[in-house]
């Protein structure tokens, strides 16, 4: 143990030799701060999020229990509901069209298909519906009035006072909805949200027709539900509530019912929240890896340097476990500086992440330092820095006391055994790998993570590698001495100009695939939606509607592109077996969100272009139902995947009422990236035409102004109809992906930050270097115009060989996507990609000059007294 | 004090062998001094750091006070120098980031000696050199002669038996170089300590006892200093 732990002499040795140079040593250490930064302020930010939700649980749902069906409650339900007592409320939900109208205007408004909850009764009951003013939300419903989502206000220059027509009712918006429990701001990206009073709904005939519809009902417990919990054997504790729970799922034969608890809910939320932050702390742990081999970079350059006094020492009796202790002290003293301020600038940027992530957070985050968090990140940046330095370290026993009197140009790493550096190598992948199963929670993810980024940085690093050895052979005879000069520079001994191309380069190379990714899904949904594909949809016409909107589309200019019958249906039986008993059956293969749903299905003689047969015979032509004849279906294979059926299967469906008998005849695959309907389940033609049924309609129009007037004159005459606006919905998909890459660049940005603080600790290693360079350049006549010009071209070079390296990969990465996964032809965005390097190019030559600043100002005699 | 017997070097240049000291023998009195001389590329200071125990000998045996170094390890290489090796270098060796008192108390730290005991001597030391006025001032503040004065002082700090001094002079003016012979010297006939210095100056290596020539990695004379010709020996066949 006496001869593990460092010696006095050791310690000493170590702090004299650091305290001359302490500027020095913290940048060398600066490449973790800003990966122990990232660490820390995620796993903070991951634990403010928990303890709020842990703090506001209850507001996330805004009662005790939810109860939420797509169909009218059984009476079974309701009798168990009104049995359970307490306060409730009861909400229908859906999605109709709505028209926003001004009355400050004279136009007619614009339609937007919107989510509607029609409450009653005092949800939520914890927490509130905010809204501007403040009582509107107490006052709708006796008002009879309309609270309205602000994003859409702003958008169609809604006030307060202004008006919504659903259906046929007219409603007063008598306030703007800023936040709804349990809900981010985020949601309204996806249709804007509109809560009027129930009974506003109930007077309407939008419920009647083949609507999507959720009935929920809330429940706040009291003293009755705890009268009635207790004579039930039940505590409304957590395990009572979840008990009260299982017993409302029971009500229905199908289990249908979809029940919430505080707890469930908290749990949902944690699983998303867990998921969000493992995934950007996994950007956070590249910035630190990539800082580690700053460091390791950095403290190789540095033992080589202090090879002369290694060997000094070793001649005066110091022994090599002396000499690795001393700078093994130094280096330690590094990571924790280094993790220290990397901490405390950690618990900075926590204070600022909520911005970034509040549109998709229901609540006001809670903000506190979190000792774990803070713990984890730092002693992970303490750990990775020296464990990265270990090789360079244990290669001080290779320094020979010959150096002493023998000069030569000795490299102590290549001299290290193989079994030593494989032993260390696999090591620190051993305890990255198992620091990052800690933040990820698993083993596996973390190995196939640790694995996948090492490759990177191998191939990142043989790409700098290539492109310097290229710059090298540059000759630029005709450029003038201080290009050449610059470009040499890079190739100075001890160099490190590979290890800052790819710590650059993969900050480069994170934000160009993120970028490049957003880019191709929305091109994607950009393809679909070209001149010859729908971009307005019409649902939920009915059968006597279906005149009267294709007449209103085609006077609209509209070319209908599409019509197609759906019917809604849902599965009772599979071979034999009801819903029910597949549901209890702990050993069954199918999904059970597959067994409850309830099935949109259309029936066609003829297969269309998105779709191919895998298995079996598609069969387009069947007898009429009650003929005795089994129906022959098809079906996707996603879906027969998560029903666990295959061919000759037998399904068994309630269509209103009517079981219908059906053989699965064939197995097909759907692309469903098609912007028209497609279906999961395809019956033949002759079966459902006498079912009750709706309509899609898919049409083309050729401008936005008959779009719109299109859609609302349809919404007016039949107010049952929703649409989908194609462009607005591409609209809303580059918003909400935009906000998520808002997140994941902010991330990618520390990487950034690490390369050019890797950089500036590389430029002060070969300060005194530098400093030789310049002085015998202006001995020999050149200006300082000249020496700054060679400086400018070096960093230039840097910076852009570093941004060559991450696009030329992330361009990769981004074909690879493109032509596997996308099945696009890969096109990118040239202007915005040469913007990100210009900044990064900027950034370096920022970095680079800033450190330049004192090499000008050194007088040329105390260079020489130093060489001397 | 020192014996040297049958020492061959031998280095790999270009694929071939290079011998730069073939077949060397010799052995130092305690308490002598002596100077092993020779053009550039003779092989004295490999010799120098094989006799020192810095290097490893192809063949032959090196003992030291009956410490047979060719048979040790690193680590008990470095303990021997310690307990009994000083030296002082062309190029000083000054470590860059110590002041001349930490410099000079170096080998005396390693023992886990505590500072209070140890600079004491190091300043009386360093007085005796000349520098009593400059004890924390860092090599890169100090003049050349006055580095290897640090350096001396730090040869001497723990007594060691013998000293190795490798080309003391070599990078000094005519001047100052004398001035640290003298101090050279003068410190180790205080202290007794076998001497060895490797030096291509005639006037240095006169100032010792004994001058081993080497040419061509071999010894071309062993006599004792200032003999005149006739008492040379001649080794090796080789006369001078």
């Amino acid at each position: 143990m006496k001869r593990i732990l460092p010696d006095m002499f050791s310690m000493k040795t170590a702090w004299r030799d650091a305290r001359t140079q302490l500027y020095s040593l913290l940048l060398y250490c600066g490449g973790i701060v800003a990966g122990v930064a990232a660490l820390v302020a995620i796993l903070s930010f991951r634990s403010d999020v928990l303890l709020t939700v842990d703090d506001q649980a209850k507001e996330l749902l805004g009662a005790d229990i939810e109860i939420s069906v797509n169909e009218p409650y059984n009476p079974e339900l309701i009798a168990l509901i009104d049995s359970i007592g307490g306060e409730q409320a009861r909400s229908i939900s859906f999605s109709s069209m709505v028209l926003y109208r001004g009355t400050q205007t004279q136009d007619a408004g614009e339609t937007r298909l919107s989510q509607i909850r029609s409450i009653d009764g005092g949800f939520p009951f914890y927490g509130e519906i905010k809204t501007v003013p403040g009582a509107a939300a107490r006052q709708y419903q006796s008002d009879r009035s309309a609270l309205v989502d602000r994003p859409v206000m702003n958008q169609l220059g809604l006030q307060v006072g202004d008006s919504i027509r659903i259906g046929s009712e007219w409603l007063r918006i008598s306030g703007e909805i800023l936040e709804v429990p349990g809900e981010s701001a985020a949601f309204s990206l996806i249709g804007p949200r509109v809560i009027v009073p129930r009974e506003v709904v109930e007077g309407t005939n939008l419920l009647d027709r083949g609507s999507r519809v959720q009935y929920i009902t809330w429940i706040r417990f009291d003293e009755t539900s705890a009268a009635w919990a207790r004579d039930h054997g039940l505590m409304l504790d957590e395990a009572g509530t979840e008990a009260i729970a299982s017993r409302i799922r029971e009500t229905s034969a199908d289990r249908r019912i979809s029940v919430s608890t505080v707890a469930s809910r908290k749990e949902d939320f944690a699983q998303v929240v867990d998921l969000m932050t493992r995934f950007l702390g996994m950007v956070g742990f590249i910035a630190l890896m990539l800082g580690g081999l700053g460091v390791a970079s950095a403290v190789y350059v540095y033992i080589k340097r202090k090879s002369a006094v290694v060997a000094t020492l070793r001649c005066l009796g110091a022994s090599s476990r002396q000499t690795v202790h001393i700078f093994g002290l130094q280096v330690a003293g590094l990571g924790l500086a280094g993790a220290i301020i990397g901490s405390l600038f950690g618990l900075l940027v926590q204070r600022f992440l909520p911005l970034l992530f509040a549109d998709f957070l229901p609540f006001e985050l809670i903000q506190q330092i979190s000792v774990p968090a803070l713990l984890l990140g730092f002693l992970t940046g303490v750990a990775i820095s020296f464990a990265l330095a270990l090789l360079p370290l244990l290669s001080i026993t290779n320094i020979p006391p010959l150096l002493t009197i023998r000069a030569m140009d000795f490299s102590p790493l290549a001299h290290v055994q193989k079994r030593v550096k494989i032993a260390v190598g696999t090591g620190i992948i051993v305890l990255l790998t198992l620091i990052l199963a800690l933040l990820l929670d698993s083993v596996a993810a973390a190995a196939i993570f640790i694995a996948a980024l090492i490759a990177s940085i191998l191939i990142l690093l043989a790409t700098s590698t290539l492109l310097i050895r290229l710059a090298r052979t540059l000759r630029l005879t005709s450029f003038p001495y201080v290009w050449r000069q610059g470009i040499a520079n890079m190739f100075r001994p001890n160099n490190q100009t590979a290890i800052l191309v790819t710590t650059l380069g993969m900050g480069m190379l994170l934000i160009g695939a993120m970028y490049l990714s957003q880019e191709m899904i929305l091109q994607r949904i950009d393809l679909q939606t070209g001149d010859h594909q729908p971009n307005l949809v019409f649902y939920d016409i009915q059968s006597d509607q279906y005149g009267q909107v294709r007449e209103i589309a085609e006077q609209g200019g509209a070319r209908v592109i599409e019509s197609v019958p759906i019917v809604s249906m849902r599965l009772s039986q599979v071979n034999g077996r009801s819903i029910r008993e597949l549901r209890e059956d702990s050993a069954r293969v199918a999904s059970i969100r597959a067994l409850t749903w309830e099935y949109r299905v259309t029936y066609r003689e003829e297969l269309n272009d998105a779709e191919t047969i895998r298995e079996g015979e598609w069969i387009g032509r069947s007898e009429a139902i009650g003929s005795g004849v089994t129906v022959p279906v098809s079906m996707d294979y996603r879906l027969a995947d998560d029903l666990g059926v295959g061919l000759d299967d037998r399904l068994t469906f309630d269509v209103q009422g009517v079981p219908v008998e059906t053989r699965l005849a064939s197995i097909r695959e759907v692309d469903f990236q098609r912007p028209q309907p497609n279906f999961f389940l395809l019956f033949p033609a002759g079966v459902l035409e006498p079912a009750p049924q709706f309509f899609a309609m898919t049409l083309r129009v050729p401008d936005s102004e008959s779009t719109a007037r299109i859609q609302q004159e349809v919404v007016r005459a039949l107010p049952n109809v929703s649409a989908i606006d194609v462009g607005l919905v591409l609209e809303s998909v580059q918003k909400f992906l935009d906000k998520v890459a808002m997140a994941v660049q902010f991330m990618a940005l520390f990487s950034i930050l690490t390369g050019l603080i890797v950089l500036a600790s590389a430029i002060a290693i070969s300060r005194f270097q530098r400093i030789r360079e310049s002085v015998l350049l202006r001995t020999i006549g050149a200006s300082r115009r000249q020496i700054t010009g060679i400086q400018f071209v070096e960093y230039l070079w840097l910076g852009t060989l570093a941004c060559l390296a991450g696009l030329l990969l992330a361009l990769v990465a981004g074909w690879l996507l493109a032509w596997f996964f996308f099945d696009l032809v890969f096109v990118p965005n040239v202007p915005a990609l040469l913007l990100a390097s210009l900044v990064v190019i900027g950034l370096t030559l920022a970095v680079g000059f800033l450190n330049f600043r004192g090499v000008l100002r050194s007088k040329p005699l105390e260079v020489l007294r130093a060489e001397g | 004090m020192l014996r040297v017997q049958n020492l061959t070097k031998t280095y790999q240049s270009g694929g071939r062998p290079l011998t730069v000291l073939d077949n060397v023998s010799f052995g130092i009195d305690p308490g002598t001094s002596c100077a092993i001389i020779g053009s550039s590329g003779s092989g004295k200071t490999t010799l120098l750091g094989l006799a020192a125990g810095l290097d490893r000998a192809t063949s032959g045996e090196v003992y030291l006070k009956k410490h047979a170094l060719h048979q040790l390890d690193e680590d008990d290489l470095a303990v021997i120098r310690n307990r009994h090796i000083g030296f002082i270098f062309q190029s000083f060796q000054l470590i860059p980031t110590l002041t001349a008192l930490e410099n000079v108390m170096v080998p005396v730290e390693l023992r886990g000696v505590p500072y209070d005991y140890v600079s004491g001597e190091a300043r009386r030391l360093l007085s005796e050199v000349g520098l009593e006025g400059r004890v924390d001032h860092y090599p890169s503040q100090l003049s050349g002669g006055e580095q290897q004065r640090v350096a001396i002082a730090r040869a001497f700090i723990h007594k060691p038996d013998i000293l190795f001094a490798d080309e003391p002079t070599g990078n000094l003016d005519s001047e100052t170089g004398e001035q640290i012979e003298d101090i050279l010297f003068d410190l180790n006939e205080k202290l007794g300590t076998t001497l060895v210095i490797v030096t291509h100056d005639p006037d240095l290596a006169a100032r010792c006892d004994r001058v081993i020539r080497l040419k061509r990695g071999m010894i071309a004379s062993d006599s004792a200093a200032g003999a005149d010709s006739e008492n040379e020996k001649v080794v090796n066949g080789v006369a001078s």
